[in-house]
C-alpha cells in the first residue's frame, strides 16, 4: 500500500506540472495581451507595464520564472487584480467555493444514494418512477437552468429565499440545489442498479433463508456491497461539481473563486487563469488519490497494488 | 440493525447542524432602538457595482467603476457636478493667467477622515506618486499637459523639473506645457488625487487594498470592504461639506449577473439595477425606469490599409446604406440615438460651454440612405478599377448581442449593396489587440469621452496615434489638431475642431452607427440619484431616502 501511494503521488506530481505548464503556455498563444481594453494605455507606458511584469522577457524565461515561483507555491500577480496576488485571491475565494462545493457533494451523494435505496427498494413502484424522473431531470437540465429557475420563483416571486450572494444558511439553499441535482440523478440511479445487481445475488438468498430480518439483510449486505461501486465515481463527481460551480456562482454573486475562471478569460489575466487552473488541478489529483486509497480500506477484498489478501 | 439505522440517521442531522453551523453567518441584526426614540426614515441605501474593480489606488485607477469610488470617498481640487462640468472641491477658487498655461489652486479649509488637515503638498505628492517611472500607471498621461511631467514619468526628466509648485500650505500652482481649456476637469480625476505622504508611507504596499488602509477626504468613507462581494460607505463627518449629504449608509454589491441584478431588484434586495433590457424594462414602473446618456459613440471601423476600404466613397456607402432606426428598435431594442457625426451630442459643449456641440451640426448625412449609397459604391468601385466588392470580414465581441448586431448589418448591406460579409466574432480584448496592430478589416468599436471638449473624440485619427486603428492619415486633419491643441483663442481652438470633424466624416475611416444611451432602474423612494456618461457614473453623493415606509 504504502509503495502504491508513493507511485501514485509522483504520477500526481507528473501530471500537475503537465496542466501547468501546459495552461501556462495555451495562454500565452491566445493573441491579445491583459492590458488591453478600450481605453487603452499609449504604448510608451504600455512597455513599461509590460516590463514591469515580466513579459518583455523570452517566453522560455518567463516559464522558468513562472514555475520557480510556483514551485515555492507563489503563483503570481494578477493583471486585473493589480494589489493583489493570485495566492490572495484564492485564499479568499477558495471558503466560498469549497463550502457551496461540500454542500452539493454531501446533499447529492446523500439523497441520491437514499433514493437509489429506495427505488430498488421498490422496484417498479412509485419510488422507482420518481428516482426516474429525477434522473431524466437532472442530467437533462443544466445547473444554471435550475439555478434561474430556483432565483426566479423562490426569490422573486415568492420572496421566501434571498435571491442572491452568500450570508446565511438561506443564502446556500437554491445555490446548493442546483448544484447537486445533476449528481442525486446520477447516483440514485446508479445506487439504483448496483442495490438491484445485489438484491439478486445467491448471498442475499442465503441471507434471508437463515432468517435475518429484512432492516439487516438490507443495511449489512444489501447497502454496503452497493454503495463500494458509488464512491469509486466520487472523483468525477467533485470535478464536475467544481466546474458546475463557476456558472452557479455567477448567478447567485458568490464571492468564489469559479467565476473567475470566465472572468480572467475575458480579460486575459493570465496569471490568474493559470494560477487558478494549477490550484484546481492539484486538488482534483489529490482528490483522486484519496478516493482511491478510501477505496482500499473500505474493501477488504480489494488491493491497489494488485495483490490478492 | 434499528439502532445502526438510527445511529445513521443521527449521524446525518448532527452533519447536517455541524454544515449550518460551518457556512456563512448572518449578518448581525442591528440593535433596537428604545422606545423614547423616534426613528426618522433610514437614509441608507443599497446599489449594484457590479464587480471588484482592478485597484482603488487614487493613481492607479482608470475604470468608470474605480472612477466612480473615487468620486464617493475623495474630493480633488474640484469635483465633478455632473455631464462633464466641474466645481469647487476642496479648491475653494482657482485662476488661470492670461495664457491659460498656469493654473492657480486656493485650498479650503478641509479635513481628511482622521481629522488631519488637507494641505497643498498633498496634492504635489499625489501628482508625482502618478509620474513615478518605477510604478508607471495607466492615467498617467493626464498629467503630461503639465511641464517636464512627461519627461519624467519615461525617466528622462528629473522630480525638480516637473510643473507643480506648493506656494503654501493652501496653494498650488499648476504650469503647463500649452493651454488646455479644461484643466479644471482633469485635476478632479483620481490621478490627482491629493495623498498624505506621511500615511502612504506608513501603510506601504497596503495603500488602499482594504478597508483600514484608506484614508480619504470625500463625502463618504469605506466602513467594510468583502472583496468580490460588497463594499459599505458611511457618511464622513469630517467632510467640509457633510451638512450637504443625508445619505448614512450605501452598501455596494457586486452583482455582475444582469438577470440576478434584476432579480435582487424585483425582490427588493436592491435599490437600484446597473443596466435594463427592453424586457425588463416594461416590467417596472415608469417612474423607476430612468435613461442617461453614457456619452459612447459605436461605429464601423474601416482598416484604410485594405485594397478595397482605402476608398473613401466605399466606406461612406456601407455607412450610409445602414437603417440605423431600424436596428436601434427591432434588433438592438435600447434607448440609443443613430448617430451620422461623430462627437456625442448631450456631453461635448461648444465654445461657450453651455451650447452642445451638436447644435451647429447636427449630422452629416441622412439614415439609411440607400441610394446615395448605391451610388458612392458604383463611384468607388469604378475609382478602384473593380466590377464587385469582395467579400469583407466583419469582426466584432463574441457576445451573442454584439454577433446579432452584425448579423443585422451582414443582412442590410445584402440587401441595400449587395455586399457580403463575413462575420467573425472575438473576444473584447482579441479584437481590441487586432484594431491596433491593423489586422482587420471591418470592426464594430466604440469610443467614449474622457473629458468635456470634442478633442476627445477627434484627436484619436491623428497620423500614428496609439487609437487611431484605421490607420487614417491626412496631413491637413493632422494640422487642424495640433492647431486646434496649441491654440489659446476659445473661438478659434472650437473653429479649428469643428474643421476637423468635417474632415473626419468627409474621409469617413469611421462609420457612425449609434450614440448610446442606458436605462436603469431606481426605487421612487429615492431621491437625487443621478448616472453621468462621463466617470463618475453613479452619483448618489447627494441622493436621500423619501417615502420608503409608504
Amino acid at each position: 500500500m504504502f509503495k502504491y501511494i508513493l507511485k501514485r503521488i509522483a504520477a500526481a506530481l507528473v501530471t500537475i506540472w503537465v496542466v501547468v505548464s501546459l495552461t501556462w503556455f495555451m495562454m500565452q498563444a491566445i493573441p491579445g495581451d491583459p492590458f488591453m481594453n478600450e481605453k487603452r494605455v499609449i504604448p510608451e507606458l504600455k512597455e513599461q507595464l509590460r516590463a514591469r511584469y515580466g513579459l518583455d522577457k523570452p517566453l522560455v524565461i518567463q516559464y522558468g520564472i513562472y514555475m520557480k515561483n510556483f514551485v515555492q507555491g507563489d503563483l503570481g500577480t494578477s493583471f486585473q487584480r493589480k494589489d493583489r496576488t493570485v495566492n490572495t485571491i484564492i485564499k479568499e475565494g477558495l471558503p466560498y467555493t469549497a463550502d457551496l462545493g461540500a454542500r452539493a457533494i454531501i446533499f447529492g451523494f446523500t439523497v441520491g444514494i437514499l433514493l437509489g435505496i429506495v427505488a430498488a427498494l421498490n422496484h417498479n413502484k412509485g419510488w422507482d418512477r420518481f428516482s426516474i424522473l429525477v434522473a431524466v431531470v437532472g442530467v437533462s437540465i443544466p445547473a444554471f437552468v435550475v439555478a434561474a429557475v430556483l432565483q426566479y420563483y423562490l426569490g422573486v416571486k415568492l420572496k421566501i429565499l434571498p435571491v442572491a450572494q452568500y450570508k446565511s444558511f438561506a443564502h446556500t439553499l437554491m445555490p446548493t440545489f442546483a448544484l447537486s441535482l445533476g449528481m442525486i440523478a446520477q447516483i440514485a440511479r446508479f445506487m439504483r442498479s448496483q442495490m438491484l445487481d445485489v438484491i439478486g445475488q445467491d448471498y442475499i438468498k442465503t441471507a434471508k433463508a437463515k432468517g435475518l430480518s429484512q432492516l439487516k439483510i438490507i443495511w449489512s449486505h444489501e447497502i454496503r456491497n452497493a454503495i463500494l461501486p458509488v464512491i469509486t465515481v466520487l472523483g468525477p463527481f467533485v470535478a464536475a461539481i467544481l466546474a458546475g460551480s463557476f456558472v452557479v456562482e455567477t448567478i447567485f454573486a458568490i464571492p468564489g473563486i469559479g467565476k473567475f475562471y470566465v472572468q480572467s478569460i475575458n480579460t486575459q489575466d493570465y496569471s490568474l487563469i493559470t494560477g487558478i487552473t494549477a490550484f484546481v488541478g492539484t486538488l482534483m489529483v489529490f482528490i483522486n488519490l484519496l478516493i482511491d486509497i478510501l477505496y482500499g480500506l473500505i474493501d477488504p477484498r480489494i488491493r491497489l497494488d494488485g495483490s490478492s489478501k | 440493525m434499528k439502532k445502526s439505522l438510527i445511529l445513521v440517521l443521527a449521524m446525518l442531522m448532527i452533519l447536517s447542524v455541524a454544515l449550518s453551523a460551518c457556512g456563512p453567518k448572518a449578518p448581525a441584526t442591528p440593535a433596537p432602538t428604545t422606545a423614547t426614540e423616534q426613528p426618522k426614515e433610514p437614509q441608507e441605501l443599497t446599489i449594484d457595482i457590479f464587480q471588484e474593480n482592478s485597484t482603488l489606488d487614487w493613481q492607479g485607477m482608470s475604470s468608470t467603476g474605480e472612477i466612480q469610488i473615487y468620486n464617493w470617498v475623495m474630493e480633488g481640487l474640484t469635483r465633478s457636478a455632473g455631464q462633464g462640468k466641474v466645481k469647487p472641491g476642496i479648491a475653494e477658487k482657482f485662476e488661470q493667467n492670461a495664457d491659460g498655461t498656469v493654473w492657480t489652486f486656493h485650498l479650503r479649509d478641509a479635513k481628511w477622515s482622521d481629522g488631519t488637515p488637507v494641505v497643498a503638498a498633498d496634492f504635489k505628492y499625489g501628482a508625482m506618486r502618478a509620474l513615478d517611472p518605477k510604478t508607471p500607471r495607466d492615467y498617467t498621461y493626464f498629467l503630461y499637459d503639465i511641464v517636464g511631467a512627461e519627461e519624467y514619468s519615461s525617466g528622462k526628466g528629473t522630480a525638480d523639473q516637473v510643473g507643480i509648485k506648493v506656494i503654501d500650505e493652501k496653494t498650488i500652482e499648476y504650469t503647463l506645457k500649452q493651454p488646455v481649456t479644461y484643466f479644471d476637469y482633469l485635476v478632479s480625476f483620481p490621478t490627482y488625487a491629493p495623498v498624505q505622504q506621511a500615511f502612504a508611507e506608513k501603510v506601504g504596499a497596503k495603500f488602499n487594498t482594504e478597508a483600514e488602509f484608506f484614508l480619504t477626504n470625500g463625502p463618504f468613507k469605506i466602513e467594510s470592504w468583502q472583496h468580490e462581494a460588497e463594499m459599505v460607505y458611511v457618511k464622513n463627518p469630517e467632510y467640509w461639506d457633510v451638512a450637504a449629504i443625508k445619505l448614512d449608509k450605501v452598501t455596494g454589491l457586486m452583482i455582475t449577473e444582469d438577470s440576478t441584478m434584476f432579480n435582487m431588484y424585483e425582490s427588493g434586495e436592491l435599490d437600484h439595477t446597473i443596466s435594463l433590457d427592453a424586457d425588463q424594462k416594461a416590467a417596472l414602473t415608469k417612474g423607476e425606469v430612468k435613461k442617461y446618456a453614457d456619452g459612447s459613440v459605436w461605429f464601423f471601423d474601416f482598416n484604410t490599409t485594405h485594397p478595397v476600404l482605402k476608398n473613401k466613397n466605399i466606406r461612406k456607402a456601407l455607412t450610409f446604406a445602414i437603417d440605423r432606426q431600424s436596428f436601434i428598435d427591432n434588433v438592438a431594442r435600447q434607448p440609443w440615438v443613430p448617430a451620422t457625426a461623430y462627437v456625442q451630442p448631450d456631453l461635448i459643449p461648444d465654445a461657450d460651454g453651455k451650447t452642445p456641440w451638436r447644435a451647429a451640426k447636427p449630422g452629416y448625412f441622412k439614415d439609411n440612405d440607400v441610394d446615395g449609397a448605391k451610388v458612392l459604391l458604383a463611384q468607388g468601385m469604378k475609382e478602384l478599377g473593380i466590377t464587385a466588392i469582395p467579400k469583407l470580414k466583419f469582426m466584432c465581441n463574441d457576445q451573442a448581442t454584439a454577433q446579432t448586431y452584425a448579423q443585422a448589418f451582414q443582412e442590410m448591406w445584402k440587401k441595400n449593396l449587395g455586399v457580403e460579409i463575413v462575420i467573425e466574432a472575438v473576444p473584447s480584448a482579441v479584437r481590441i489587440d487586432r484594431q491596433q496592430k491593423h489586422d482587420y478589416e471591418i470592426s464594430l468599436a466604440g469610443w467614449g469621452p474622457d473629458y468635456p471638449d470634442p478633442m476627445t473624440d477627434l484627436d484619436l485619427y491623428v497620423t500614428g496615434g496609439g487609437n487611431n486603428d484605421p490607420a487614417y492619415s491626412n496631413p491637413v486633419y493632422d494640422k487642424l489638431i495640433k492647431d486646434a491643441k496649441a491654440e489659446p483663442d476659445k473661438a478659434k481652438k472650437f473653429a479649428l475642431m469643428r474643421q476637423a470633424e468635417d474632415i473626419l466624416m468627409e474621409d469617413m475611416p469611421v462609420g457612425p452607427i449609434y450614440w448610446r444611451y442606458r436605462n436603469y432602474a431606481v426605487r421612487e423612494y429615492v431621491k437625487g440619484f443621478e448616472r453621468d456618461g462621463f466617470s463618475p457614473d453613479i452619483q448618489f453623493i447627494y441622493a436621500w431616502i423619501e417615502g420608503k415606509a409608504k
